[in-house]
């Protein structure tokens, strides 16, 4: 019997260690061919060649590829955030939109988490494989510029778009790379910061918006009155450092300061310098100064809105995204039903010596490398940054539309409380577009994050000695990161 | 048993054709593990001496030959050597290998700890016994991403459920500050410990239940009290249990507490501050964000060796109580 047997348990053995490596080899060769089956058979002779010689730079090669297939089926894969409260249905309302009018394209999205996007979209950069068209966070273009993983829109394709000059300046300028010439990417919408607070208390101090949000003294006397008269609330709420904003609230203070992140020529910090150190050590200090919700260190950005929301805090750094909570209604989640909903206002943060700027982040659309449907790919980003799809879509996740026209439209333009952001933005100012950006970006919050321990430890005002000491830190890290 | 010395003599090869069909079986298994755990290991050894950056990521096992630059990068961000005194392109590693250390001792001592307590007492007879075992394995089946989101919510300072319950039995007076600061590191490890507690509370059940009752009666009638029933019965009985528990602790401190901190302090920037940095969140942080992978490869190859240091260390304390297993 066991010698009968032995046979069929090797075979079975070879078999099982076969298929495994079969399966282990295969799985990347096969992916492809099932994604693309239900595409037109025809133009698979034709993507063959431009495939193996995916490696080339012009995307001039691509193109041939993309005009076959306008008789049969394309399929786009995009890749996405979750961007609002409804993130699939805001993005379904727009690729619906954009389908219908334009029969034989299908646009297929797969939502990333804000967590792992970075690291899929750079896999798939390296690995030449994913989809053809991203969203990007405003900071990660230069990244991915730089490693060659986007393909550039051509002038041609930007004036279809309304030109360079259609969007708003600081958006633009995510969307290029320093020493290399091209745009990248698009800009979809921004976010754009400001200082949300609440009219009726406001009111109630007797103090007009124009000189309670003047400059910082005349700031931190409207906080301070506030408390004053309303035991129960507190000045204002930011988040500290366990959030993504780190650097982006504290550099509202440096460049208000008249200080930089950088210098003009992008190749050195500079945001360890005395304006610097003066505008964060303002910052700093308004924990210090009792001015802040207690435990405002602690929370992310988005238990500061809850915070605001409850009432707990007379204002909050944040963005436009809550006038969709006070406008939505209390049984879907929003904050009708609210003190705050009817009383939400926006000004644009404090003037310091060095003026009143705002941080605009937001997202930019960009097309793989390795799109291998780029005419498609063209319309579709062309689609999303039109009049129409800016306004439905910003409104529909909370933010700014990009674009200068969506933003000139009167049911922005008009809203009271859109209007600072277009104001704010006007002066907005970004990230750098740099490679190096992303590593500038960590150290930055890593430092800053660190400066919040120690006001949080400090048990008073945090001296300038001790901000310059944490920004000196960063600066030399930067500075070894950019080569100087 | 008189032929077990002779199956020692025997050649690799030898036992292998003996148990050729047991070795036949367990073949897809050695295949599976070699694909999944070594060919990564032996390209994450070759990553570390490549320089692999932002701009030749594309490369990848292709880019440039830097040999040992990135070893010498590490232990210049640990020791302070560099040409400025200290390499800065990498920071806090000295800091959150401290951390780590300080974070491996508590974690080890309260899921030992608190797990066996907690064996012991779910070993007794009660009324709600399989409620009691059943709750307790609860905190296994949340994934760490979610225990990390739960515990931001527990830890916070304004109506945080620690510090109302601190508060509510006047443990404290004022409210404790845990998301931010010097305990930091003990929210952490707190939260940490929840999530370990199933898993050694029941090997530990596991190795007392085996524990033959008629070795306590015997105490008993020999006049031992319940302390030295469990110093000289029990504990000598589950030590290599506990042994393999201490193991485990060991590589779970070590590589651990990424996803708890990375939810549970900045909703995914993986930064808990200078009082809570662990090795692996700063090796990932600085290897992801600043684009050195040929770095991150470096350090974690050194991380594995100091782990292997650790576990050489342990296999001397316990190699008795295995053997004896």
């Amino acid at each position: 019997m066991q010698r009968s047997r032995r046979p069929f348990i090797n075979w079975l053995t070879l078999l099982t260690l076969i298929s495994m490596i079969l399966v282990a080899c295969g799985g990347a060769e096969t992916a492809p061919t099932a994604t693309t089956a239900p595409a037109a058979t025809a133009t698979t002779a034709a993507q063959v060649e431009p495939t193996t010689a995916a490696t080339a730079e012009t995307a001039a090669t691509t193109e041939p590829a993309t005009a076959e297939p306008a008789a049969g089926e394309v399929t786009l894969k995009l890749w996405h955030m979750p961007n609002g409260a409804a993130p699939a249905d805001a993005i379904q309302a727009e690729i619906d939109a954009f389908e219908k009018a334009n029969p034989g394209i299908n646009v297929e999205p797969e939502m990333l988490d804000w967590g792992a996007a970075f690291q899929r979209i750079q896999t798939s950069v390296q690995g030449g494989e994913g989809p053809c068209l991203t969203q990007l966070g405003t900071t990660w273009n230069p990244t991915f510029a730089a490693m060659g993983g986007l393909r550039p829109f051509t002038a041609e394709e930007i004036t279809a778009m309304g030109g360079s000059d259609s969007f708003v300046a600081a958006s633009w300028a995510t969307s290029q790379l320093q020493g290399m010439e091209g745009t990248f990417s698009i800009p979809w919408f921004a976010d754009v910061r400001a200082l949300a607070y609440r009219k009726d208390l406001l009111e109630k101090a007797g103090l007009k918006p124009e000189d309670a949000f003047k400059d910082w003294a005349s700031f931190k006397t409207t906080l301070a009155t506030i408390q004053e008269q309303n035991p129960d609330v507190a000045g204002i709420a930011f988040p500290g450092r366990n959030d993504w904003n780190v650097w982006q609230n504290s550099s509202m203070w440096i460049w208000n300061s008249g200080g930089d992140l950088l210098s003009s020529d992008l190749s050195e910090a500079t945001f360890n310098s005395d304006a610097a150190v003066a505008g964060v050590s303002e910052f700093a200090n308004l924990y210090s100064s009792k001015l802040t919700v207690t435990n405002t260190l602690e929370l992310n950005s988005a238990q500061v809105d809850a915070s605001f929301g409850d009432g707990r805090t007379f204002s909050a750094i944040t963005g436009p995204w809550l006038i969709s909570n006070a406008r939505t209604a209390a049984d879907a989640g929003g904050w009708t039903n609210r003190a705050v909903a009817d009383n939400l206002a926006y000004a644009e943060f404090p003037a310091g010596p060095g003026g009143s700027y705002t941080f605009v982040g937001g997202s930019n659309l960009a097309i793989l490398k390795s799109c291998e449907n780029v005419e498609a790919a063209v319309k579709f980003v062309q689609f999303l940054a039109g009049n129409e799809s800016q306004l439905r879509y910003s409104q529909a996740i909370g933010m700014l539309p990009a674009t200068k026209t969506a933003q000139a439209d009167a049911s922005i333009a008009s809203d009271p409380l859109y209007s600072v952001f277009i104001s704010a933005a006007a002066k907005g100012k970004t990230s750098a577009p740099i490679a190096e950006w992303g590593q500038v970006e960590s150290v930055l919050n890593e430092q800053l994050g660190s400066l919040w321990d120690d006001v949080a430890t400090a048990g008073g005002p945090v001296s300038a000695e001790v901000v310059k000491t944490r920004l000196d830190q960063a600066a030399q890290t930067v500075n070894e990161l950019l080569g100087k | 048993m008189a032929l077990a010395p002779k199956k020692n003599k025997l050649s690799l090869w030898q036992r292998i054709r003996q148990n050729s069909l047991a070795y036949k079986f367990i073949a897809p298994t050695i295949v599976a593990m070699l694909v999944v755990h070594l060919i990564p290991i032996v390209q994450g050894l070759y990553l570390s001496l490549l320089d692999v950056r932002l701009t030749t990521l594309t490369l990848y096992l292709k880019a440039p030959f830097v040999g040992l630059k990135y070893y010498i990068e590490v232990f210049n961000a640990i020791f302070g050597i560099g040409e400025d005194g200290a390499s800065s392109r990498v920071t806090g590693l000295i800091n959150a290998a401290s951390n780590t250390l300080v974070y491996t001792i508590w974690t080890n001592i309260g899921t030992l700890g608190v797990g066996l307590i907690l064996a012991m007492l779910l070993n007794r007879n009660f009324r709600w016994r399989g409620i009691a075992r059943t709750l307790v394995l609860l905190p296994w089946v949340v994934p760490t991403f979610v225990t990390g989101t739960i515990f931001n919510f527990i830890w916070l300072e304004q109506g945080g459920l620690a510090n109302r319950i601190l508060l509510g039995l006047n443990i404290v007076d004022t409210p404790i500050t845990w998301l931010i600061g010097p305990n930091s590191l003990y929210a952490l490890v707190i939260a940490t410990v929840w999530r370990g507690l199933p898993f050694t509370t029941i090997m530990f059940l596991a190795a007392i239940q085996v524990i033959p009752t008629d070795l306590y009666e015997a105490a008993s009638l020999d006049g031992a009290n319940g302390w030295q029933r469990f110093r000289h019965i029990t504990l000598p009985l589950i030590k290599p249990i506990a042994a393999t528990q201490v193991l485990f602790g060991l590589i779970n401190g070590f590589y651990g507490g990424y996803n708890i901190a990375v939810q549970m302090f900045g909703g995914g920037t993986g930064f808990a501050g200078e009082y809570a940095d662990l090795l692996v969140p700063a090796i990932t942080r600085q290897t992801w964000e600043r684009h050195l992978y040929g770095f991150g490869s470096a350090a974690s190859v050194i991380l594995m060796g100091m782990l292997l240091i650790f576990v050489g260390i342990w296999y001397r304390t316990f190699r008795d109580s295995l053997r004896a297993e």
